[in-house]
């Protein structure tokens, strides 16, 4: 089976420095760090960018060359997990699926939730 | 339960991954009596002890290299499987529209060729046990499967004891008929002349499962 070329990666780290260099805290890193060498252009969301980071080498995930784009985005992996920043939020998951079966419900999330930009977002699902 | 603990028999220090309820009470019975080697995970990134105790670090892609290696034994459920033990979780019906859309094919593709699969069906039909997969999610025999160890369902275990690797009856759970799990079986099924009748629970492992594994006893609700 052939590779996948990937045109771009977002990813989402605890935390970054300003070069791109990510790190995770949680018990999993996933494929982050294989998502952003099979990309063409990388680019990494975190909970905080911090001037050094700390802890052990092993945390530290992604280096800048695997990183084009660095931001700083809180509770950026929301409704998913960024363990150990926050877990899962399942209450508003089990909103999104039940709006996600009706059209109309679907309609009243949407505006409720997506129309806005980031900061509207994490307004809404901070209320 | 004690049926789907006997699936990890002998597999030594390999990672049971028991999908759902009743194989993952089997899969910690197993841990605690008979296979006490068995790696068990808690579904997100740690090797857990049958009580949820952490002895070790298995995330994610890690699991992907036990698996490359062989040194895994999946229990999965299946929608249809057919008497080769293709297995379907991931539609019914027309490809192109089907009627239900259910789990997609996930990890069975690879499971199936890798190493050891069982399944557990915990509820024995013609509708399951069919002669016709409409999407063959876990491969059969017939398709290069690695090792198709057993298929527990409610009435009966199954396994692919013979010469062409299809499948056959390997025990009856205690109080089923012979006639009944043939006729819940939607294909031919190999019957042995002499079937076994499965074996119940010691009563060490009784009282493992009410005080221990499943006090709430949360396995009745997976069986109504």
């Amino acid at each position: 089976m052939p590779t996948l070329r990937l045109d771009a990666a977002l990813v989402h780290m605890n935390r970054a420095d300003a070069a791109g260099n990510g790190q995770y805290l949680g018990p999993d890193p996933y494929f982050d760090d294989l998502f952003c060498l099979a990309a063409e252009r990388a680019y990494v969301s975190c909970e905080r960018i911090v001037a050094a980071l700390d802890g052990p080498p092993q945390t530290l995930l992604l280096n800048r060359g695997m990183v084009h784009g660095v931001t700083e985005t809180p509770n950026g992996a929301h409704f998913t997990s960024c363990v150990p920043d926050y877990g899962r939020d399942e209450a508003f998951q089990a909103r999104y699926a039940a709006a996600a079966a009706d059209p109309e419900a679907w309609q009243k999330f949407r505006a409720e939730y997506l129309d806005g930009d980031e900061a509207a977002y994490q307004k809404a699902v901070s209320t | 339960m004690v049926a789907c603990a006997e699936a990890w028999r002998g597999d030594g220090a390999i990672l049971a991954s028991p999908m759902g309820l009743i194989p993952s009470l089997g899969a910690r019975l197993a841990r605690l009596t008979f296979a006490p080697d068995l790696l068990l995970t808690d579904g997100e990134a740690y090797l857990v002890d049958a009580d949820g105790g952490i002895e070790g670090w298995l995330p994610y892609a890690k699991v992907f290299t036990m698996l490359a290696a062989g040194r895994r034994h999946v229990m999965m459920g299946a929608a249809q499987i057919d008497r080769h033990g293709n297995q379907n979780i991931s539609a019914i019906g027309d490809w192109k529209r089907p009627k239900a859309q259910l789990l997609g094919v996930r990890g069975a593709p690879g499971n199936t060729v890798n190493h050891p699969v069982s399944y557990w069906i915990p509820r024995h039909s013609p509708r399951i046990f069919t002669d016709h997969v409409d999407m063959i999610c876990g491969v059969g025999y017939d398709r290069g499967a690695h090792e198709l160890r057993v298929v527990v369902t409610n009435l009966a275990v199954l396994d692919f004891g013979t010469p062409e690797r299809v499948m056959r009856l390997r025990s009856v759970h205690p109080g089923v008929e012979l006639a009944d799990v043939v006729a819940a079986t939607g294909f031919p099924l190999a019957v042995p002349d002499q079937v076994p009748v499965t074996r119940p629970p010691t009563d060490g492992e009784l009282g493992l499962i009410r005080t221990r594994l499943d006090p709430d006893g949360a396995r009745e609700r997976e069986l109504a």
